[in-house]
């Protein structure tokens, strides 16, 4: 498992911590069953509060995607696969859409690209 | 001070025999200054009392003693030659170490011979075998500083891995759990199963402790979890031992190699390869599989089998250039 954040991000350290775990389920990366690191062992190899990691943990386990116990960490929830599945689906219809909507513009690939970079990095 | 390059041969070598030729020319002058003195024949070997019970001739003796003069000198010098500056210090200060004890030892004894008429009135004098023992580690000590150190460059057969790429203030940190291969697993599980049964059927309460105490090696070593994060790799078991680190400072170069547990290690656990490519390197491998490599700057080798050992080895190489950039 690879988390990455960017201190010096506009997006809450939390949110970024929340965001790494869900792409690498996305990517198929991680897999239901696994173990995260220790919420106190992840801080302190970020760098980061404790607190900031348990509100990612806690944002991860509100969504269905870990299920966290006492003493026993993080472990992704078998609901994730299937979760992370819907969350796929729901981005290829939206896709779609765009696709649709871009093409009516005449934008090219290129033009359509310029602008997802441009808004994904906010 | 810690070379990134393995410095010349002639270096290591002339560090290695320096003190080795040092402690024969001295012998040799004392040898020198003491002929006309020496009795023939002078004692050469003494009972457990101390008592001599063996004689030989003063040639006989100084053959001896220059003898092993040379021996330890070609030792060190074959030390100097070791790839590894770790290999070449510790087998360089054994060889120094050992001919400075013996050659001060049998010096010694045959210093109360000196000028005696009866040699076997001459007890063995042990004051001789205490500085020879203490001359012995000086020079074995003061033979591993005049080695220099450098770090090893990666064993043939052993690649490098591409950097992970880090933006200027971003921060990652690779995790992940190794565990042992199921036959070891099945292994530890029938060793516990087995003396709980014994125990109980004994019913012998001290006999418990055996289950117990294998039980709670299980948990503490079958299993540990690998970090990779900017103060460099972590390994620990999930009692926190075992454990390893090697700080990124510490890193010299980072590689990712496929390890065969029984080939080269002999077995599942905490070990070190006999054989192959990373012979003398020590780690966690816990399974056959690709392991993440660590060259320390002093010249050991430490590495640890887990699952996706690539992504893991190249975010520890992205943070090492990251630091050796801000040094």
């Amino acid at each position: 498992m690879l988390i990455r954040i960017d201190p010096a991000s506009d997006v809450p350290l939390y949110e970024q911590l929340a965001a790494s775990v869900r792409a690498q389920l996305a990517a198929g990366s991680i897999a239901a069953g696994e173990r995260l690191p220790g919420a106190r062992d992840l801080a302190q190899s970020l760098g980061i509060n404790l607190h900031t990691v348990l509100r990612g943990y806690n944002l991860l386990r509100d969504e269905g995607l870990l299920e966290l116990r006492r003493g026993r960490g993080a472990v992704v929830a078998g609901s994730a696969d299937a979760v992370s599945t819907a969350d796929r689906a729901t981005l290829a219809a939206a896709l779609e859409e765009v696709r649709r909507a871009a093409q009516r513009l005449g934008l090219s690939a290129d033009e359509l690209a310029t602008l997802v970079t441009k808004g994904y990095g906010r | 001070m810690i070379e990134q390059e393995r410095p010349s041969s002639g270096r290591v070598v002339m560090g290695a025999v320096a003190l080795p030729l040092l402690m024969l020319l001295l012998s040799g002058a004392v040898l020198a200054l003491w002929w006309g003195q020496l009795p023939d024949p002078v004692a050469s070997h003494w009972d457990a009392a101390g008592r001599p019970d063996g004689f030989s001739s003063p040639a006989a003796v100084a053959s001896l003693l220059m003898g092993l003069g040379v021996v330890a000198l070609i030792a060190a010098a074959w030390a100097g030659t070791a790839s590894t500056s770790t290999a070449a210090r510790s087998l360089a200060a054994l060889a120094s170490g050992t001919g400075g004890f013996l050659l001060t030892s049998l010096l010694g004894t045959l210093a109360p011979q000196l000028g005696v008429g009866d040699v076997s009135t001459v007890m063995l004098p042990l004051p001789a075998f205490v500085v020879g023992l203490v001359i012995g580690v000086a020079c074995g000590y003061a033979t591993s500083l005049l080695i220099p150190r450098w770090a090893s460059p990666l064993p043939q057969g052993v690649d490098g891995v591409r950097p992970a790429e880090l933006g200027p203030t971003e921060v990652a940190v690779w995790s992940r759990v190794a565990l042992t291969a199921t036959p070891g697993i099945v292994i530890a599980a029938s060793a516990t199963a087995l003396t709980l049964l014994f125990a109980l059927v004994l019913g012998s309460a001290w006999m418990l402790v055996v289950p117990l105490a294998l039980g709670l090696l299980m948990v503490a070593a079958l299993s540990v979890r690998v970090t990779v994060g900017p103060q460099g790799l972590r390994v620990a078991g999930p009692l926190g031992w075992p454990r390893a680190v090697v700080g990124i400072d510490d890193v010299a170069a980072v590689a990712a190699a496929e390890v065969r547990a029984m080939a080269e290690f002999g077995g599942w656990g905490y070990r070190v390869a006999v054989r192959g490519p990373l012979q003398g390197a020590k780690g966690f491998v816990l399974r056959s599989g690709r392991a993440i490599v660590v060259i320390r700057r002093s010249g050991g080798v430490e590495l640890v089998v887990v699952d996706d050992a690539g992504t893991g080895a190249a975010l520890l190489e992205g943070y090492r250039q990251r630091a050796a950039q801000l040094r």
